[in-house]
Order: C-alpha cells, then sequence, then structure tokens
C-alpha cells in the first residue's frame, strides 16, 4: 500500500516537472547540449555532474550551449567510435589522433567535418594558440578537420624498472640506454626473483628499444629511411631485425612470459608488480614519479631517447567535430572558450577545488600552483593536450611550469623529419594495406614477444607473407605519393 | 485437420483458388505472422544493404550517393596465401563439424534413447550445459587446462616427469583442441534434435521387432536410423549452407588470439577481422559477408540437388 502511494505521488511530482522542462527550454533556447566523446583519462571517474554543472554555468552564459562528456573504455574506445560513424549516430566532438579513432581513417569515411569557417568566425582564441605548424597536417583539400592540440612533439622512448628491485640488486639503470644493456640485470632478476617475470613485453605493448631516428613511420609494414631519402620496407631494417632476434634471444631464456603472445592486459600485468622491467607510460619524469602514479608502486625511469617529430606526432591529441553534429558552430565556439579561459580549461582538466584538488599557491591569480587527488582519492581528470590548451595548464605534479616551458623549447628545436606533413593516401592501395593489416597483426606480438620458436624462419616467412600481401605495390605507391609531394612542396 | 480440407477442394484454380485457400487457412496465418513479420523485417528489408559491397561507403556521402567501384572490394579475398589458408581452414573444420559432428550427436541420442527416463534428465543436462556457456568464457576454462605455466594438462605433465607442452605457441595441438572444444560445446544441443524425433517414433515398430527376436543393434540400424533420416538430412543441408562461416568465437577466443597457431586455427572470419579492423572500411567488410553467403547459398542448392536425384522424398525444397 505504502509502496502505490509513493508511487503516485513521485508520479504527480514528476509530471509537472517534466512540463515545466518542456515549457523552459522553449523559452530559453538554451537546450543545445555538445556531445564530446572521448576514452576514459583515468579509470574511476566519479564527479561528471558536478565538474560538468560547474562548468556549464560558464558555457550556458557565454556560448549558450552546455557541455556533455562521454568517456568510453579504453579497451571499447576503437570499436565504439567506429559502430557509433558507422551507424551515423549524432555527436558533435571527439579526441582523434594518428593511433586511435583514427584521423586518415575518419576522414577518408568522411566522418570529420569541415570546420573552416566556423574557426575563422568563432575560433579566434583556437587560431592563436595552435602551434602553426600543425595546422597542415589537419588540413586537406583546404578543409580544416580538426583542431590539433597542444603537445610535445618529441615523444620519448623510455624504460621502467621497478625500484624494489634495481634497489635490491644497486643496478644503475640510468646507464642503460638499449635492450641489450638488460641482459646482465634480467639474469640476475630470473635467477633470484622466483615468480617474477624480468621483462613486461606482451601482445599488445612491450619495453621499447632505443629508438632508431632515421626512420619515419609510414604504414604498416613500410617506414621512410631519411638517410637514403626512401622509403624501405621493415623487414629490410637491420635495427628492427636485430631488436626481433634479441626479443626471441631474451624469449627463450625465460626472461619474458611464456604465454606473452596470448595476454592482451597490458596494464593489468603492469599492475601486478611482477615485473622487474617495464613498458614506458608515454611521458619522461627524471624521478620515475610519471611511472610510479600509473603503475601503483615506487618507479625509476630511463630516457633512450627521442622520437624523430612526424606528422604523426603532430598528431598526437586532436579534437573533430562530427559530420552528424547538428551544431558545428555551438561545438566550436564552446571549443574556443576552452582555449580561452584557462580556468574553465583547468577545471575541466582538475576538476572543483576543495574537491578534486587543492591550492598550494598562487591563490587569488591566473596563475597557480594546484595539488589535485591522486590514487584512490582522484575521482576526476582529464589530461590537458585531450581538451587542447596543454601550455595553460596549472602548475602541479601532473606537469610542473618548468617541464611545461621544456616542452615547449623542445618543440621549437627537436629534430624534425624532412617528410614532416607528408600523409599517405591509402585509398589506391586499399585492398593490400588490408592484407599486410592482416600479416602484422599476425606477426608483431610474436615478434614483440620473441615467442617464435625459430626466430630466423619466422622472420623469413613472414617476410614471404608481405610480398604475397603486396608489400611491393605499397613501397611503390607511397614512393610515387612522396615524390609528388616533394615535387609540390 | 484444415490442410486436407484445402486439399478436396483443389478444383478451384487460380487466383480465385488461392483466396479461398487463404481464408480458410487464415487461423494458421495468422500464428505464423509474428514470425513472417519478424523474418521480413531482418531478413528481407536489409537486403538492400547488397549493394555496399560494391560501393566505396562514404558515410558524408551516405548509402546512395558512395560512388560504384564494381569488384574492387573483393580483391583482398582472392590474393595471398593467407586467406587461401583461412578458407582451408573453414572449409575443412566445418566439413568435419558437420558430419563427424552428426554421426557423433545421434550415436549420443540414440544412447540417450536407451536410458530410463529418469537418467535421461540427468545426462541431458550435463552435455547440454556447455551449449549455455559463452566461447569467451570456455576460453578461460580452456585456458585453465592449458595454461603453459599453471595449466592442469602441464602441471601433470611435470609432476609424471615429462616436458610441458607449449600449447599456446605449437599449431600442430589445435586442429583436435578446437574440434573437441566445438564438440564439447554444440554435441549436446544437436543431439536433443535426434533424441526428440527419436521420441516421435512409434513404440510399436520396435515391439515388432523384439518379438521377432531383433537385437539392440538391428532395431537401432533398420527402424531408428531410417526413420530419423528427413531431420538428418535436412540438418546437414542446413549446416552446409554456413559452410564458409568459421564460428568466430571459437576460434579467435579459445586459441586466445595466439598469432603463432594462426596455421590451424585461422578461418575467413578471423583473417577478414584482422585485416580490417585498423581500416574500418565497410565496403571491404560486407564484401567478405557476400562472399560467405554467396557460396554458402550455392552450397546449399547445390546439395539439394544432388539429394534430389538419389531421394527426392528428403529435399529441402
Amino acid at each position: 500500500m505504502l509502496n502505490k502511494k509513493i508511487l503516485a505521488i513521485t508520479a504527480a511530482c514528476l509530471i509537472p516537472l517534466q512540463f515545466a522542462g518542456c515549457g523552459g527550454t522553449k523559452i530559453n533556447n538554451s537546450d543545445v547540449t555538445i556531445h564530446w566523446y572521448m576514452p576514459k583519462p583515468i579509470d574511476n571517474i566519479k564527479d561528471q555532474e558536478n565538474v560538468e554543472g560547474f562548468a556549464n554555468k560558464t558555457f550556458k552564459e557565454k556560448v549558450g550551449a552546455s557541455l556533455k562528456f562521454h568517456f568510453i573504455d579504453r579497451a571499447a574506445w576503437e570499436e565504439k567510435m567506429n559502430v557509433m560513424v558507422a551507424s551515423g549516430e549524432e555527436y558533435d566532438l571527439v579526441n582523434t589522433s594518428s593511433t586511435t579513432n583514427k584521423f586518415n581513417v575518419n576522414v577518408q569515411r568522411g566522418a570529420f567535418a569541415d570546420i573552416k569557417e566556423y574557426l575563422s568566425q568563432y575560433g579566434p582564441d583556437i587560431m592563436a594558440k595552435v602551434d602553426p605548424k600543425a595546422w597542415p597536417s589537419v588540413t586537406l583539400g583546404g578543409q580544416i578537420l580538426a583542431v590539433p592540440g597542444q603537445n610535445p612533439y618529441a615523444i620519448p622512448a623510455v624504460m621502467v624498472f621497478k625500484k624494489e628491485f634495481t634497489d635490491k640488486y644497486k643496478f644503475d639503470f640510468k646507464n642503460v640506454k638499449s635492450l641489450a644493456d638488460l641482459e646482465p640485470y634480467l639474469e640476475t632478476i630470473k635467477k633470484n626473483e622466483p615468480g617474477i617475470t624480468p621483462l613486461l613485453s606482451i601482445a599488445t605493448n612491450s619495453v621499447s628499444n632505443a629508438p632508431v631516428n632515421k626512420y619515419i613511420d609510414i604504414t604498416t609494414g613500410v617506414v621512410y629511411d631519411e638517410e637514403k631519402g626512401k622509403m624501405v620496407f621493415i623487414m629490410d631494417c637491420p635495427e628492427t631485425l636485430n631488436s626481433y632476434k634479441l626479443s626471441a634471444k631474451y624469449y627463450q631464456k625465460g626472461y619474458i612470459a611464456k604465454d606473452a603472445a596470448t595476454k592482451q592486459d597490458y596494464l593489468a600485468e603492469a599492475k601486478s608488480g611482477k615485473y622487474a622491467v617495464l613498458p614506458d607510460t608515454g611521458a619522461y619524469s627524471e624521478d620515475g614519479s610519471k611511472s610510479s602514479g600509473v603503475y601503483g608502486y615506487p618507479c625509476g625511469e630511463t630516457l633512450l631517447g627521442y622520437l624523430p617529430v612526424t606528422t604523426q606526432s603532430m598528431m598526437a591529441c586532436m579534437t573533430a567535430v562530427s559530420s552528424t553534429s547538428k551544431h558545428p558552430d555551438k561545438a566550436v565556439e564552446l571549443l574556443n572558450l576552452i582555449w580561452k579561459d584557462r580556468f574553465l580549461s583547468n577545471t575541466l582538466a582538475y576538476g572543483i577545488e576543495g574537491v578534486n584538488y587543492e591550492v598550494k599557491s598562487g591563490k587569488g591569480t591566473d596563475n597557480i600552483s594546484v595539488i589535485p587527488k591522486s590514487g584512490k582519492e582522484q575521482t576526476w581528470g582529464i589530461w590537458h593536450n585531450w581538451l587542447g590548451p596543454l601550455w595553460e595548464q596549472w602548475d602541479s605534479p601532473w606537469n610542473s611550469t618548468e617541464s611545461l616551458v621544456q616542452m615547449q623549447k623542445n618543440n621549437e628545436t627537436a629534430k624534425v623529419s624532412d617528410i614532416l606533413g607528408f600523409m599517405l593516401d591509402v585509398e589506391p592501395i586499399k585492398n593490400e594495406i588490408a592484407q599486410i593489416s592482416a600479416v602484422n597483426k599476425e606477426s608483431s606480438s610474436v615478434f614483440a614477444t620473441g615467442s617464435a620458436p625459430d626466430v630466423e624462419q619466422y622472420i623469413e616467412t613472414i617476410r614471404q607473407k608481405y610480398k604475397e600481401a603486396g608489400i611491393e605495390k605499397v613501397l611503390a605507391e607511397a614512393q610515387a605519393q612522396l615524390d609528388n609531394w616533394k615535387k609540390n612542396k | 485437420m484444415k490442410s486436407s480440407v484445402s486439399v478436396t477442394k483443389k478444383e478451384k484454380k487460380g487466383i480465385r483458388g488461392e483466396w479461398s485457400r487463404f481464408v480458410k487457412n487464415f487461423p494458421l496465418t495468422f500464428l505464423a505472422l509474428p514470425g513472417i513479420i519478424v523474418l521480413f523485417i531482418f531478413n528481407y528489408i536489409p537486403l538492400y544493404g547488397l549493394i555496399l559491397p560494391f560501393k566505396n561507403y562514404r558515410f558524408n556521402l551516405g548509402f546512395w550517393n558512395s560512388p560504384w567501384v564494381g569488384f574492387t572490394n573483393f580483391k583482398f579475398l582472392f590474393t595471398g596465401q593467407t586467406i587461401l589458408n583461412a578458407t582451408r581452414n573453414t572449409v575443412v573444420y566445418n566439413l568435419i563439424f558437420i558430419f563427424l559432428g552428426t554421426a557423433l550427436s545421434i550415436l549420443l541420442a540414440l544412447m540417450l534413447f536407451e536410458l530410463k527416463k529418469r537418467s535421461v534428465k540427468v545426462y541431458q543436462t550435463i552435455i547440454f550445459l556447455p551449449y549455455f556457456v559463452s566461447w569467451v568464457v570456455a576460453a578461460f576454462i580452456f585456458r585453465a587446462l592449458l595454461d603453459m605455466d599453471y595449466g592442469i594438462l602441464n602441471k601433470f605433465l611435470v609432476a609424471i616427469g615429462k616436458e610441458p607442452v607449449m600449447w599456446y605457441n605449437d599449431p600442430k595441438y589445435w586442429p583436435i583442441i578446437l574440434i573437441l572444444a566445438n564438440f564439447w560445446k554444440g554435441l549436446g544441443y544437436s543431439s536433443v534434435i535426434y533424441y526428440a524425433s527419436l521420441m516421435g517414433i512409434n513404440k510399436e515398430y520396435f515391439e515388432a521387432a523384439k518379438i521377432d527376436g531383433a537385437g539392440k543393434f538391428v532395431q537401432i540400424w533398420y527402424i531408428s536410423v531410417p526413420l530419423i533420416k528427413p531431420i538428418i538430412i535436412i540438418t546437414i543441408l542446413l549446416n552446409v549452407g554456413r559452410i564458409f562461416y568459421g564460428d568466430f568465437g571459437l576460434f579467435y577466443n579459445v586459441p586466445l588470439n595466439s598469432s603463432l597457431l594462426l596455421s590451424t586455427t585461422d578461418v575467413i572470419d578471423t583473417f577478414v577481422y584482422r585485416s580490417l579492423i585498423d581500416l574500418g572500411d565497410i565496403g571491404m567488410a560486407s564484401a567478405a559477408g557476400f562472399y560467405q553467403s554467396v557460396v554458402g547459398f550455392i552450397l546449399v542448392i547445390l546439395s539439394n540437388y544432388i539429394v534430389k536425384k538419389i531421394d527426392s522424398e528428403y529435399v529441402l525444397f
């Protein structure tokens, strides 16, 4: 009886509310909601309503629209966006890059809207703050198809060490410069630490070797050799083959897990703490704070070098407007406000003061220093470069002001690839690329984990498979496109 | 019965005859209506999608305005050794699943049929249970057996002083593992179909045979098997139509997507997945589906035709 009564009362309350809702929107005309899709930045997001509600006060007042984030689990991200695009679902903003929710693929299938006009009308701050070098990589045929976020272009190649073991065995990890340097350490761990796998290399991620700066990734199976000035097949690069052989040696010696090639979830493996040497977290910190934070135990890091700046590295974090968006103008205007208003972008990134972060110094000014909650207490967080304006970030353990300045300096001085701005059009070689992707998917996890029983023979098998898949045609096409590009440069 | 009524009025021909038959049988047709509607919505309306494999599908141009590209989307299905290998695997595995699987499930059904009512329930439940386990979960059950460090089988091998086997690195074991996995999961379900049709056989046949002194095997061979022959042929024909479809759940999950095993675990579906997951090209993906169903369609027509030649009583249509 009581339940029924409650139900009736609730229903009675809800009905007028609904009507009120309808009426209100009609008068204010502020029911535009910009839906922004991005991968989940941190696992434990709980304060979405609060942060959005807080930021939306500003958005509603200045843009007349509100913002709603849709965070997609990383594992489902790629597929979710594929399905959304394929089914023509309506959304407004989305994160894209050269590697996830791929910019090229989306552009080729017409998933992104041309925002050139909206930018000139509503995006003055975006135009002023985006690095002019980055625009060519998102401009195709006179159309601007994304907003490139501010980013460190030169991506570091880093090795991560679990502190517990480097301390215990007094291993000077800062002197490690390549995968080969690790051997004695791996041997020590294997001998003395039962239950610990020395090297974390699995199907989806592996400990990186020192970067070979002359090779620029073009597409699956093809790299550009800066010294020779032409496209080469990856299986013809001696450095790559040596790296494969070294991994195979480590696998045979038991430094890599036996079932490494069937393991998928690298972060779960890393967090388990059962490894001594781990892949990087995509960034470098001198004191190891980055990886310690991500993996959840004290780590040390060593810098192997920087990857060369390529078209792809300028496209590491971008925001695009969907071609299904009903309000591309509002979407750009809203994005512009994020680039313009430093308090707003930092609110979206760090959350709300007192709840998600504490102010350390500089309170009341525009340039404050904050301490965001970390570990289990962290219930909100979006990386600044995913939003766009990274250089506007408030000083915090995420990035100190000094390191931000350093990154900007690096961007100016970093070694830039000769073919910066070149992008391969895969349309004429789609059939070959499909075949080659299959070969790559088949072999990459085996090479990375070294789990082939006979690596020399396996290399030959895979080389043959690439040939059958049409690697030569792809090489020739890439070379032709590059020659053409150079001519018109 | 309604159908016999309509047969007696066969002299009325043409549209009027059809109409009066429709009116006569309306209640039956009406009962089938939900099914017909579902079939129409999900199987007939989407047929216009068959033009997708022949287009270079662009989302901004839409379905009708995307450019035609002829057969170029099909090319990747016919070049290279990898797809040949995958096609061979698909067909051979499916042939084994169809013929050996059918034989085993008939055997199982015949054995169930000989059991007492009570114990049948217990056995049926036990062999039916794996059917409800999804392949993703099943993959982990098999992993518990085959894990190279901690698996039950390898622990056992080590305990009796043998070398552990690198199950997930060595393709030569996988034909047997995959076939066993498929039978483990599917036999319970298919044997129930045969068991049900065995239940439908008139008991008098068996009693008469017993009086004439026929043993169990003679009864099975001359009564049970011939009487369920139609259902056997129909299930085989239906399965032949799907001979180009590899069960993605089985072939992708159970080997844990280990690429060292691809020579024996790769089927058309897993190959298409690997090829297109990066490109995300709708035209090429639908070309693969189109190819599979066309081959299946031809094979069904062909095998139906062969059955018709041998004995027209058992044909599907």
